[in-house]
């Protein structure tokens, strides 16, 4: 069966009984993954290619190119339930906007940044693996003698969740930006604890949790605050992804060590 | 054989004979089993340098106390004893200046530490891990897993190069293309190269010049930044991709060539074909 889910992104989330011998093939945009259950064992194959679907393409009985490099799991006979479930990256998240944005003084805005996300694949109740659903770029946060692995991707920086394509490998993380530091607020890059952040369903998107910073007067970094639970947007209720970690509980700590809005020169 | 000697020693010495067996026969192996236990469950707080400070520290100075121990039981005054070590170690320094020389120099860099147990360190021709560093020697494990063993002294007075100190490095290629490349297509492709790369870093951004105008090549830098981890995976793609690209940009890799010229740099070589063989004038 070939489903072209644009109408239903989140049938990929849900349960799949794979028969004994049964070849399972998913693609979310670019990824491509080859899932097959044997006897006590399952066999897992991933390709990243160019023919991004824009969508999830779902073929159950599927064949698989020869190519591949496959990794086989002993799982025991745990059942034929195959499950995948979205997580946010294991490392910060750098978002570049396409172009540079200037906030004005006592202005408040919210952005939305589609962050990949990275799948954990279930046999039963066993975690298999985890794979990103999307290939994106180390970037390096901090100064070359110390500082922190992240990746990167650039963003539009979207001021409306409708200007968003429905994407099912990506979520969507509302960004809530105050300047109240009495002057022009200029950002190039913004690191997200992606982390800290749990993924729910909405009507047509997956969400984070809102995340809101602010920027005070004499402050050269922002607040930052991860916000529990689901954004109101589109809907947005269960939750299908756990946060990885608990965000730390001191903000003030936390904004100076985690979150900077790069300040260009003016 | 008589052994009533050994016997009548055995029974007038017996308290001290057996508190010192004791000491030695239990003492150093508990010594042992501690440093151990020690250095595993602290390896996970502690760096593997500091662990290996401490464990040997309190293994030196536990077999030092348990030697002292007996020979206390035996009537020996360690002060005296003391003393004679120091007389002894004048001699002994005298007549080892290197060993010395070593052991302080270790002193130095243990304080210093300029780098530590698993960095990747590359003194005169030798290039690997650092396994050990002790008293007298550094010993590093090479790439092709042989054990270096180096000298304090030499350490503290060459110069070495400590890759693995920082997280990032840059990975600098030279790269040539052909002079009817135009310079402008070359940079903007290595740009695209080092921002699809998963192993480039994309801040420190990626450093691109134009270094100048070579024999039979136009000479470009191309330095990326990458995660020490990273290294290999960055080098092995990404000499890859630029091939690939250059091929498919149309962008040449020149060969060396020379011209040759008969007098005049602007005439051509003038050659004439006599009877369909070519011969020079």
């Amino acid at each position: 069966m070939d489903s072209d889910s644009k109408k239903d992104i989140f049938r990929v989330w849900r349960p799949f009984q794979l028969g004994e011998g049964k070849m399972f093939h998913c693609q979310l945009s670019s990824l491509h993954l080859w899932v097959v259950r044997n006897e006590g064992e399952w066999r897992i194959a991933l390709d990243h290619r160019d023919d991004d679907c824009g969508g999830i393409r779902i073929i159950e009985d599927a064949e698989a190119p020869e190519s591949l490099d496959w990794r086989r799991f002993i799982v025991g006979d745990d059942g034929n339930a195959l499950q995948l479930q979205p997580l946010m990256p294991d490392r910060p998240v750098i978002v570049r906007p396409e172009e540079p944005i200037t906030m004005v003084s006592g202005r408040k805005t919210t952005f939305f940044v589609g962050v990949p996300v990275f799948i954990r694949v279930f046999a039963g109740k066993n975690a298999l693996c985890e794979l990103p659903s999307e290939i994106m770029s180390n970037s390096w946060f901090g100064t070359p003698i110390q500082g922190e692995l992240c990746y990167s991707f650039h963003t539009k920086g979207r001021r409306s969740a409708q200007q968003l394509s429905p994407q099912s490998n990506r979520a969507v993380c509302p960004i809530e930006i105050r300047n109240e530091s009495g002057q022009d607020l200029n950002f190039e890059r913004i690191c997200l604890r992606a982390p800290y952040l749990s993924i729910y369903q909405g009507i047509e998107r997956l969400w984070n949790g809102m995340v809101r910073v602010t920027r005070h007067r004499e402050q050269r970094l922002g607040d930052i605050e991860y916000v529990e639970g689901p954004p109101s947007f589109d809907g947005a209720s269960s939750r299908l992804g756990t946060q990885r970690e608990a965000p730390e509980k001191s903000i003030l700590f936390k904004t100076f060590d985690n979150f900077n809005l790069n300040l260009p020169r003016l | 054989m008589d052994f009533s000697f050994i016997i009548g020693w055995y029974e007038k010495h017996s308290l001290a004979v057996n508190q010192s067996l004791i000491a030695l026969l239990l003492g150093l192996p508990l010594l042992r089993f501690f440093c151990h236990w020690l250095s595993k469950n602290l390896g996970k707080r502690l760096s593997a340098q500091s662990v290996m400070l401490l464990t040997k520290g309190i293994n030196y100075t536990g077999t030092v106390l348990v030697v002292m121990f007996v020979l206390w039981e035996f009537g020996l005054n360690p002060a005296t004893l003391l003393g004679a070590a120091g007389i002894a170690g004048v001699a002994i320094g005298f007549a080892s200046q290197t060993s010395l020389s070593n052991l302080i120099s270790g002193i130095f860099l243990i304080w210093e530490r300029p780098f530590q147990i698993g960095d990747v360190i590359e003194v005169d021709a030798h290039f690997g891990f650092v396994h050990s560093i002790d008293l007298l020697s550094v010993t590093l494990r090479t790439f092709d897993n042989k054990l270096v063993r180096i000298p304090n002294e030499i350490l503290i007075k060459s110069t070495f190069i400590n890759r693995t100190r920082f997280p990032i490095r840059k990975l600098d290629l030279k790269i040539g293309v052909s002079y009817d490349s135009d310079p402008a297509k070359v940079v903007r492709v290595l740009k695209e190269i080092a921002s699809k790369n998963p192993y480039s870093l994309d801040e420190p951004a990626p450093l691109i010049i134009f270094s100048g105008f070579g024999d039979s090549s136009l000479d470009f830098v191309f330095g990326v930044w990458f995660a020490n981890p990273d290294e290999l995976k960055l080098r092995n793609s990404i000499l890859q991709e630029v091939k690939e690209r250059f091929d498919k940009e149309g962008i040449g890799f020149p060969f060396p060539s020379r011209s040759l010229y008969p007098g005049s740099p602007s005439a051509p070589f003038p050659v004439q074909i006599v009877e369909g063989k070519p011969q020079a004038n």
